[in-house]
Formats: C-alpha cells, structure tokens, sequence
C-alpha cells in the first residue's frame, strides 16, 4: 500500500496544483464504476452476443469500376479544436448521409404496370383546358411593345 | 386440400391458375429454372428406384438400390446466374424466387407405385413416404407457394461435428448461464434446418457528395499555468466520387419470421450472424438433397425484401469508397448519397443450419427464444445463452467493490498529500 501511497504523491507532484489533484481523485473516485460497467458489458456481450450480425459490407463480392473523382479546395480552417472534421461519417458506412437518395431503374413489376395502365389524372386535364395565364398574357404584351418601331432606347443616365 | 385431378402432379388447380399473373408479368426478366418434372416420385435415372439419398457430405445423389450416383447441377453453371451483372438492367429473378401466390401449403400427391394419395406439408417438409407402398415421393418442380427454391446448399457439417462445436459453446459459457438452462442443455436436440434466403446481384451506380479535410499543422499552446491546449489546421475540400458497383450474391432474409431482427424481442441476429455461404456452389434443388432436414418456407417477395437490399447495396458502395478517402486524414462528412440500381438479378436458395434453441421466460411473462446455430458449410458457431442476472450482478458488483477499496483509498491519500 504504501508503494501505492508513493506513487499517487508522484502523480500529485507531476500534475502540481490543486486543481490536478481534484482531478486525480475525481478520477480515482470513478474508477470503480468504470470497471463495474466494464465487466458487466464484456460479460454480458459474451454470453448474449447481440451485436453480432451479417457483415456483409465485407463479406460480399464487388467490384467498383469507372471511378471518378473530385477533390475542390474549398477554404483553409485554422485554430480547430477537434482532431476531426465535424460531422464526420466516412468511418461508418452503416451511418446514412443527411440526403439519402436510392432509386431503381425499373419500380416494383406490378406497381409499374398498375401505373401505366392509369388513365390520365383529372389534374392534368384540367391544366389542358386552362385559359392561358395573366403572366404569360403579359409576356406577350411585352413582346409587342419591344418590337413596336415608334419606341426609342432611353439616354444613358448621368452620373 | 383439394384432391388429385391426375398422376403423379398435385392438383392445385386455382394455385396454378394463380401462378400465371406474377410469371406473365415478368416477360424477358424471368430466368426458368423449374425442371418441367411431375410431382411424386423422383427416382434413379438408372433403375427406377426411390430410394435415393445424399452420399455424405459431397454434392453426389445415390440409389440406394444399385448404387448408381449422379451429381446435381451447379446453378450458376447451367442458367448463369454469376455473370453479366454489368449487363443487368431491371429486375431479372427465377422461377424460385417469383411471388408467392398461393397460401396453400398442404399438396396432395398421388403415388405413381401404387395409386394411394399421400399429403405432403410443404412448409415443412418436400419430401414424404407413401404409407402403402413405401416409395418416396417428392415436389419436384417449383410450386406457387414459395416452398421450392431455385438452388440448395446442402449440408457439410455432420450433426456430430454441430454437437460438438454447440457443446464447447455453451461449454465456455457455463458460470454466467442461467441455472435451468445449464440443467436442461442437451446439444443432442440440435435440428438440421434448411432456411430460405435470396440471393441478389446488383448492377449499380452510386454518386458521393462531401466535404473532407487534410490537417496542415498540429501545434500546442499554453493557455494558463498548467494547461494547454492542441490546435489543428487543415485545409477544406468539397469531395465527390461517382463510380459503378457490380454486386455478387448479396445474401437476404426471405422468410419475414427470421428478417425480423430486433435484440429486444429475438435472437434471430444468431442466425443472421452465420452468414455468408458458399451461395456459388448451390445446386439445383432436388428434395433427395433434404433427407429427414426440416425447412423453412420462403415467405417474402421481391417487393417485401428490395428495400433491405437497396440499403445494403449503398451501405456497400460506401464501404468499396473508403480506401479512395484515406488521404483526408481528418476524415469526410457525406452529406448527400446517390444510389442507382440500374439491375438486380434475384434467386431463391435453401441453406443448412444446425439449430439448437431454448426457451426462456423473461420477468414480464413474455418467452424469449436463444439460438446457438452452426453454419452448415463452414461450421462457425454463434449462440445466444440465458444469463443468469443476480450472479452477473454480484460479480459486477464485487469488481466494483474490490476497486474501489484500492482506488478510494489512492484517492484519498492524494488529496490529502495535495
């Protein structure tokens, strides 16, 4: 114990404050739970095995072709405090980008032949037998008054 | 049940009937791996007989009348199934793997030995004898039910081989186990069991946008007395990457009871765990590869099944991805994923897994089921043992106890010291 004893005086003296040393015990303090935790984790993922699974991210064959990169340098970034970019995901491939797109060449068989063999919706009829719009009227009021020859080009303002 | 209408074939008349819509639909996609056989006996090429079994853990078929052994037929030698997956364009799937139509799982055969009906439970079992005559019938082609698949694996671990490697499992996991389960096990009850998966080819395209950093300098400043502080600086970059993925026998879940994997209720991740197998070497399904195995029957669709599959395909493109990122040693963050599948080819299969289970009761009266399951191929083992709380607890409590009384006391002292 008294080795023990000795050491931790070496580890206060090397740390040299009272702030170090509250953090000292603070850790020492936790320990215990730490290793409780510890143990009841290891033992428990043993016998239960829960996080085990088809790894077939790297199981599966496949091969990658056609690569195209490109790589924009977009700014410098200085005094960071973090070893790592923020929001960092390429180290998990299970962990989905905020914009997630995946879509399939030909939509599930039935559902395809379901949807083409839709008549043509009430909505796009509609839009058929639409008047032509206010905007678009205007548009080509515009057009008229552009190539009405009577009109001249305003002067250049001053200043 | 509806009765047989002529020899040897089940009669299923509205199955059939059933059958055609989800066929008719696939026009060009469909690749027919059903043998055009009848239904009931599946004799030797050579003398007739029914008695055929496996000759022992090779691919070889026996009669067990006048020997004479013949060797199924590798799926992806005889309809391609692992080429041109660059060439996939929307979905390709056999004959094992179209809808399930029909709910029916009970298939009347009439014996072509001596004119009996015989029941054949296809959810369990593809192969039944007759009462009468003794000879062995079998579903010989590919039924609307889901029950058939394209191809098999059989079995290569021995059932001797399966005890002994789930006995030195649980062997390992004694002092923790629940009390009853340690009293009750008995790796003698392993099954053999043949479950239902798909296998998918994927010709796809995927399509990364990010931003990534590479550190430029990493330097240490004095901020006070005693501390300091790291900082980096890196340079930013916007990262793209857009390539073409090719897919080889991705491995799907197609019975809806075991895709369910969720901790809390089941232990099906044991048997998801087991995963992959040697889906490549897969002959073409013939019940006299079954023997007295079990099976389960294939309950999921394409359509139930894609969803997973398109998650996994990305999950791959980005994995097949990383080694091209390595120098943006600060790491990237994905903000935008783009997949394309521009093809998929599907195929059923059965493989074999050597399954011991038991039945625990949890503290809120619901029962959880614990596989330990061996791969039927490779022979790697995963298991799921009941634990036995209280005695966990102790010793986690002891482990506390005990480093507290060295810690606690260290602590202590430095405080006192400082």
């Amino acid at each position: 114990m008294n080795e023990i004893l000795h050491s931790a005086d070496a580890v206060v003296l090397a740390s040299s404050g009272e702030g170090g040393v509250a953090f000292f015990a603070l850790i020492l303090f936790a320990v215990p739970f730490v290793a409780g935790w510890f143990t009841y984790a290891t033992l428990y993922k043993r016998y239960r095995n829960q996080h085990e699974r088809y790894q077939f991210e790297h199981t599966t064959a496949a091969e990658r072709l056609q690569l195209q990169r490109w790589d924009t340098f977009v700014r410098e970034k200085k005094r960071m405090r973090n070893s790592k970019i923020d929001g960092r995901n390429d180290d998990n491939s299970h962990e989905r980008a905020s914009h997630a797109v995946v879509r399939e060449a030909m939509g599930p068989r039935n559902a395809q032949a379901a949807r083409e063999a839709q008549p043509p919706r009430m909505a796009q009829e509609a839009r058929d037998a639409q008047e032509p719009r206010d905007a678009q009227q205007a548009r080509d009021a515009q057009q008229a008054r552009d190539a009405d020859p009577g009109r001249e080009a305003e002067p250049p303002r001053e200043g | 049940m509806t009765q047989p209408d002529q020899h040897g074939v089940p009669s299923e008349p509205e199955a059939s009937a059933q059958a055609e819509p989800a066929a008719a639909s696939a026009d060009q996609h469909l690749i027919d791996t059903s043998t055009g056989r009848a239904h009931g006996h599946d004799d030797c090429p050579q003398c007739g007989s029914t008695e055929v079994s496996r000759k022992g853990n090779t691919l070889s078929l026996i009669c067990g009348f006048c020997r004479y052994e013949w060797v199924g037929s590798r799926l992806e030698d005889t309809h391609g199934l692992g080429e041109g997956i660059g060439e996939l364009e929307g979905r390709t799937f056999t004959s094992g793997a179209a809808d399930i139509s029909s709910g029916e799982d009970l298939v009347t055969l009439k014996c072509q030995g001596c004119g009996s009906e015989v029941v054949i439970d296809t959810a369990r079992s593809l192969e039944s004898r007759c009462h009468w005559c003794r000879s062995i019938l079998s579903i010989n082609d590919k039924i609307p039910n889901g029950a058939v698949p394209d191809g098999i694996l059989p079995f290569h671990i021995t059932k001797e081989e399966a005890i002994a490697r789930i006995g030195e499992f649980a062997g390992a996991r004694r002092f923790f186990a629940l009390k009853k389960f340690r009293d009750e096990f008995k790796p003698d009850n392993v099954l053999g069991v043949y479950m239902p998966y798909m296998t998918v080819d994927g010709n796809v395209s995927a399509r990364f946008h990010g931003k990534g950093e590479v550190q430029t300098r990493r330097y240490t400043v004095k901020t006070g007395e005693n501390t300091h502080t790291t900082y980096y600086d890196a340079n930013q970059f916007d990262v793209i990457r857009d390539f073409d993925l090719h897919i080889d026998d991705l491995i799907i879940e197609s019975s809806a009871g075991r895709s369910n994997i969720d901790n809390r209720e089941n232990t099906n991740n044991i048997i998801n765990s087991l995963l992959p197998y040697d889906v490549k070497n897969m002959v073409a399904f013939d019940s006299n590869y079954m023997g007295e195995m079990t099976a389960e029957k294939r309950d999921l669709n394409i359509d139930d099944v894609t969803r997973k599959a398109h998650a996994q395909f990305l999950t791959m493109a980005r994995e097949s991805i990383r080694d091209d990122i390595r120098g943006y040693d600060r790491g990237v963050q994905w903000t935008h994923e783009d997949l394309e599948v521009h093809g998929s080819r599907w195929a059923s299969v059965f493989v074999p897994v050597w399954l011991y289970s038991y039945a625990e009761r949890l503290d809120n009266g619901r029962m959880m089921i614990h596989y330990i399951a061996v791969n039927g191929r490779y022979g790697n083992v995963m298991g799921s043992v009941p634990i036995n709380k209280s005695r966990l607890w102790g010793v986690t409590a002891l482990v506390t106890g005990l480093t507290a009384l060295v810690a606690w006391p260290i602590g202590a002292a430095a405080m006192l010291a400082g």
